[in-house]
């Protein structure tokens, strides 16, 4: 669906938690071009909705209590074909990033993203461009996608300069790996949160284009004793 | 077997020619008249020696010294049966010469067909008895030698004295074979005789040889005679006789041998009872007609009567040979001898006194054998009649009373057993015919109980007076009492074993029934066996009682058992529902408030100059929600893992086992077969096949040390196979059974229950130092 700026994007917002729905429509309102025209609360009431509100763009929790949200994505794209679909996570979405994208959806935000962020989403669905739009913080979710499918290629550029893509603490991190350090223990041994190991481990693997922790070990030691012999 | 099958013939042809005989007896008995005559030739003149009174020559009026002129209207010299034995059987005319009367010529008839009858009857039955009893004994005892030996002498014996009347009408033969049977008896005798000692004598073989020579003597005289050879043959006639001589002498020495035998040896008594049943079967004949003959006087009874009592010699010899326990013989031998002499004393003095009365004009032998008899009958009726009243008045006049004890004790015994206590003490009551009785019975462990009957049922009074002297009398070990005055009961007997104790009152003081002395041993025993019985019976139930309390209570502890399996199930499947549930509600609830409040402090922040404190504060309170965030999530993620709800099995295992191979140093290798990544099973199937996996490996990476792990998960069979391999340390699993008990390793132990909870298999098997391996298997 085309749509111009003049004209407002209609907006309908899917989610079973009241208080999180009624944030995001007040989050919205501020916008001009953005009018929520309907929440609804499940499966059901959200396939109402399109049916009846012809909105351009749904932003759909993938967690509902009568439907999963990648089952709905088929139906709501039965009604209407020409809907934007974004879908809201809140929880991890690994595994439903492909399921997803494959069902037809266009767009996945964690829940906690900003408003900025939201709208631009909403915006870029919403563009006859027709690229999908992640949330910035998906990056870690995303490698499993990007390394698995489309990205091939490119991880195996990555690979080979791999020991320079990653920063002096990834480095640290990835040494402590190596020893046979769990998350918790390079956590306390670096006297960091759990959470910031984490993403590390995270960025590391998808910048290693590895899809395990002993793959990436292996890369590494593997690049360190080139890098070694090179210098 | 053929002497077996010779002597089954011999014994058939034996009984046929006797039936013959008898057939033939019989015809020729009513067609020919009994003459009677003894002929002696003096000078030419045929004289009458002896006219017997039964004979027709004594009706029609020639007696003793009367000469006969004719027989026939011939010499009586020419009439063969006058010319070989002095007899004029078989004419039909005699011309007779009486002294001092005139010539006169009678004529022989035929008697009358009754008289011929009642005349011969009672002989012919004799015979016959004499075969019937020597038959019957061999049917019985078909194997026995005795039993044959009696039958052949009561065979021989019957045809002997059924021959007799045919033999003095002086027929074909008569005379012949009745010598010959009259030789041969004494031979079986004897022959009997020394089978019954069971001895093997030589002296008795030596007498069986000399009188079968005898025997054999007669009758080639007898040939000899019939061929024409003239011999003295009337001398014939005393060989038979010393051949019965000679027997009779045998059997009663041999009798005496045997009744000389030490007591212990069965036969002194058979020879006992045989010698008394001789002296029973022959007084009559020697008292009735042998004294008087010998004494010249007239006979006292026909030879024929007084022959029959002869009869009891071959039943008592039977009787002797068919039973194996015998009454005690000598008690015979003396009743018989005291009632003799005590029956002569007292006739002597009974004749005397008629005597003085002047009934009896003449003292002599000959009245004095008269009373005897006729004692001796009165002596035999009072006593038949003495034994028949009282063997009806046992019948039927004192059933009530207590002479049947005997039989009412085999009786009580033949009842079926009750169970009831009460029920077996009236039982004893209504069989032994008592009018009451109470028992008292009693274990060690405290066990009581007391059961009344008859007279005393309901009685308080009685039974409590009973129930102290049981007391006392069991600690002063009191045995039987007989109880007489104000007691209530007439007799007691306790029965004490080791653990059981039991006090039996028998009668009751008013009741009509008194026990003799005699009777206390056998009441006695009853009550001791009643007691057993009571002691088995409380055994009985004690045991059923006991089985039924470890029944009750197997089965409660089976229910407890199954209760508990079902508790186990529930507390699994409560367990995933609990962690469902608190899944659920911190991510609708705490995780949707930190994901809005994240997203509004970051809006906060764009509106802060990065220069400011609170922007500082801020961020810092905004990375803090983001952690809590975090946790939440992996909170919800460990709980339960969305993606398996959303997207399934597969999916959800695939998503597990990167997030663990991205936290790990290990390798899994998945492989999937039979079936899509999207299918989708029962929630509860795809929930146990994660939580199998996902304990698996838990264990792969806590215990095996190992770095790689391969999974199979496959569908065969409507059946999710799912088999996990590792190369690690590996265990024993034999401490596999010791694991729940101990608590370790409970998850293996759960998850092992909740497959089989859905009817699943489960399986590990480990080698130490070669991995586990871990099979499951869930019907779809």
């Amino acid at each position: 669906m085309a749509s111009s700026l003049e004209e407002s994007l209609r907006v309908v917002v899917v989610d079973d938690h009241t208080l999180f729905a009624e944030g995001t429509v007040s989050l919205l309102s501020s916008e001009s071009y953005i009018s929520v025209v309907g929440t609804a609360k499940n499966g059901s009431e959200c396939l109402k909705l399109v049916q009846t509100k012809h909105p351009d763009v749904v932003l759909l929790d993938i967690n509902l209590p009568d439907f999963s949200g990648t089952d709905l994505i088929e139906k709501i794209k039965g009604i209407a074909p020409n809907v934007k679909i974004i879908m809201l996570t809140g929880q991890s979405p690994e595994g439903y990033v492909n399921a997803s994208l494959n069902k037809g959806a266009n767009g996945f935000l964690l829940k906690d993203c900003t408003k900025s962020e939201m709208t631009a989403a909403i915006l870029q669905v919403s563009s006859s461009s027709g690229q999908y739009y992640f949330s910035q913080n998906m990056a870690p979710y995303l490698r499993s996608v990007i390394v698995g499918e489309e990205m091939r290629t490119n991880t195996m550029e990555s690979k080979k300069i791999s020991g320079t893509f990653l920063t002096p603490k990834e480095q640290e991190i990835i040494e402590l790996i190596a020893q046979g350090l769990r998350n918790k223990e390079i956590a306390a041994a670096l006297e960091i949160k759990n959470r910031t190991v984490d993403f590390h481990v995270s960025n590391i693997l998808s910048k290693l284009g590895a899809k395990s922790r002993l793959e990436a070990v292996l890369i590494y030691t593997k690049d360190q004793g080139m890098g070694d012999r090179i210098s | 077997m053929l002497d077996k099958m010779f002597r089954r013939l011999a014994l058939r042809t034996a009984n046929v020619a006797f039936i013959i005989v008898c057939l033939v007896y019989v015809v020729i008995l009513f067609n020919q008249p009994y003459v009677g005559l003894s002929l002696k030739s003096i000078d030419g003149n045929w004289t009458v020696k002896f006219s017997d009174p039964h004979g027709e020559g004594y009706r029609l009026g020639i007696r003793a010294g009367d000469m006969v002129i004719k027989v026939n209207n011939d010499e009586p010299g020419k009439y063969p049966s006058t010319k070989k034995w002095g007899e004029a059987e078989g004419a039909s005319t005699l011309t007779v010469k009486s002294p001092e009367m005139p010539m006169s010529v009678v004529q022989i008839e035929n008697p009358p067909f009754t008289y011929t009858l009642l005349s011969e009857l009672p002989m012919a039955a004799l015979g016959v008895i004499f075969w019937l009893i020597g038959l019957v004994t061999v049917l019985k005892r078909p194997f026995l030698i005795k039993a044959h030996a009696l039958f052949w002498l009561n065979w021989l014996a019957g045809l002997v004295i059924i021959l007799a009347p045919v033999s003095s009408r002086g027929l074909v033969l008569a005379r012949e074979l009745e010598a010959i049977g009259f030789s041969l008896v004494p031979v079986l005798l004897v022959k009997f005789v020394s089978v019954f000692t069971n001895k093997v004598n030589r002296l008795n073989q030596l007498i069986i040889w000399v009188l079968g020579l005898i025997s054999a003597l007669v009758v080639t005289i007898l040939v000899l005679n019939g061929l024409g050879v003239v011999i003295e043959v009337v001398e014939i006639r005393k060989l038979p006789l010393v051949n019965g001589l000679i027997g009779t002498v045998t059997v009663l020495g041999n009798l005496v041998w045997l009744i000389k035998l030490p007591a212990d040896k069965p036969e002194k008594n058979q020879g006992a009872i045989v010698l008394a049943g001789l002296a029973m079967g022959l007084l009559p004949f020697v008292i009735l007609t042998a004294v008087p003959i010998l004494i010249d006087a007239p006979l006292i009874a026909n030879p024929k009567v007084s022959a029959l009592f002869i009869v009891i010699v071959p039943i008592t010899l039977s009787y002797v040979v068919l039973n194996k326990s015998l009454p005690d013989g000598r008690m015979f031998l003396e009743s018989l001898i005291i009632s003799l002499v005590s029956g002569i004393l007292t006739c002597v003095l009974f004749t005397y006194f008629l005597f003085l009365i002047g009934v009896i004009k003449d003292l002599n032998l000959e009245t004095f054998l008269l009373w005897l008899s006729l004692t001796g009958m009165a002596l035999v009726i009072f006593n038949l009649f003495k034994a028949f009243v009282d063997y009806a008045a046992d019948k039927c006049v004192f059933t009530q009373g207590s002479c049947g004890i005997e039989t009412k004790i085999v009786e009580l015994h033949g009842n079926p057993s009750s169970m009831n206590e009460a029920l077996i003490v009236e039982e004893l009551v209504s069989q032994l015919g008592l009018e009451g009785a109470f028992v008292i019975a009693e274990d060690q462990k405290g066990w009581y109980t007391k059961s009344a009957a008859g007279r005393y049922l309901g009685n308080t009074t009685e039974q409590s007076i009973m129930e102290d002297y049981y007391r006392i009398a069991k600690n002063t070990g009191h045995s039987i009492e007989c109880f007489s005055g104000n007691f209530p009961a007439e007799l007691y007997i306790p029965f004490v074993s080791e653990e059981f104790t039991c006090g039996m009152f028998l009668g009751h003081r008013r009741s009509y029934i008194k026990f003799k002395a005699n009777e206390v041993l056998l009441l006695t025993t009853a009550c001791y066996q009643l007691g057993q019985r009571l002691q088995v019976i409380h055994l009985m139930k004690q045991l059923s009682r006991e089985i039924n309390v470890m029944e009750k209570k197997s089965r409660e502890t089976q229910r407890r058992s199954q209760g508990l399996e079902v508790i186990n199930r529930l507390l699994f499947s409560n367990l995933e529902e609990e962690k469902k549930v608190l899944a659920r509600e911190i991510h609708d609830g705490s995780l949707q408030i930190g994901l809005d409040l994240n997203r509004r402090m970051k809006e906060l922040i764009t509106n802060f100059s990065s220069e400011s404190n609170s922007f500082q504060a801020i961020s810092v309170m905004q990375d803090m929600i983001e952690d809590l965030n975090y946790e939440l999530r992996s909170i919800c993620s460990n709980l339960r893992p969305s993606s398996l709800r959303d997207l399934g099995l597969i999916p959800a295992v695939e998503v597990m086992f990167e997030q663990i191979m991205q936290k790990e140093l290990l390798v899994i290798v998945l492989e999937v077969m039979g079936m899509s990544r999207e299918a989708r099973f029962k929630e509860d199937i795809e929930l146990v096949a994660f939580r199998f996996l996902q304990e698996g490996i838990n264990n792969v990476i806590k215990h095996s040390g190992s770095s790689r792990v391969n999974v199979t998960i496959s569908l065969v069979n409507q059946k999710i196979e799912m088999i996990m391999k590792d190369s690690g340390k590996g265990f024993d699993p034999q401490e596999i059974a010791d694991w729940s008990l101990t608590g370790h390793h409970f998850g293996i132990i759960g998850m092992k229950e909740r497959i089989e909870s859905l009817g699943g298999e489960f399986s590990i098997t480990s080698k130490i130092g070669q991995g586990v391996m871990l099979k499951a298997s869930i019907l779809i």
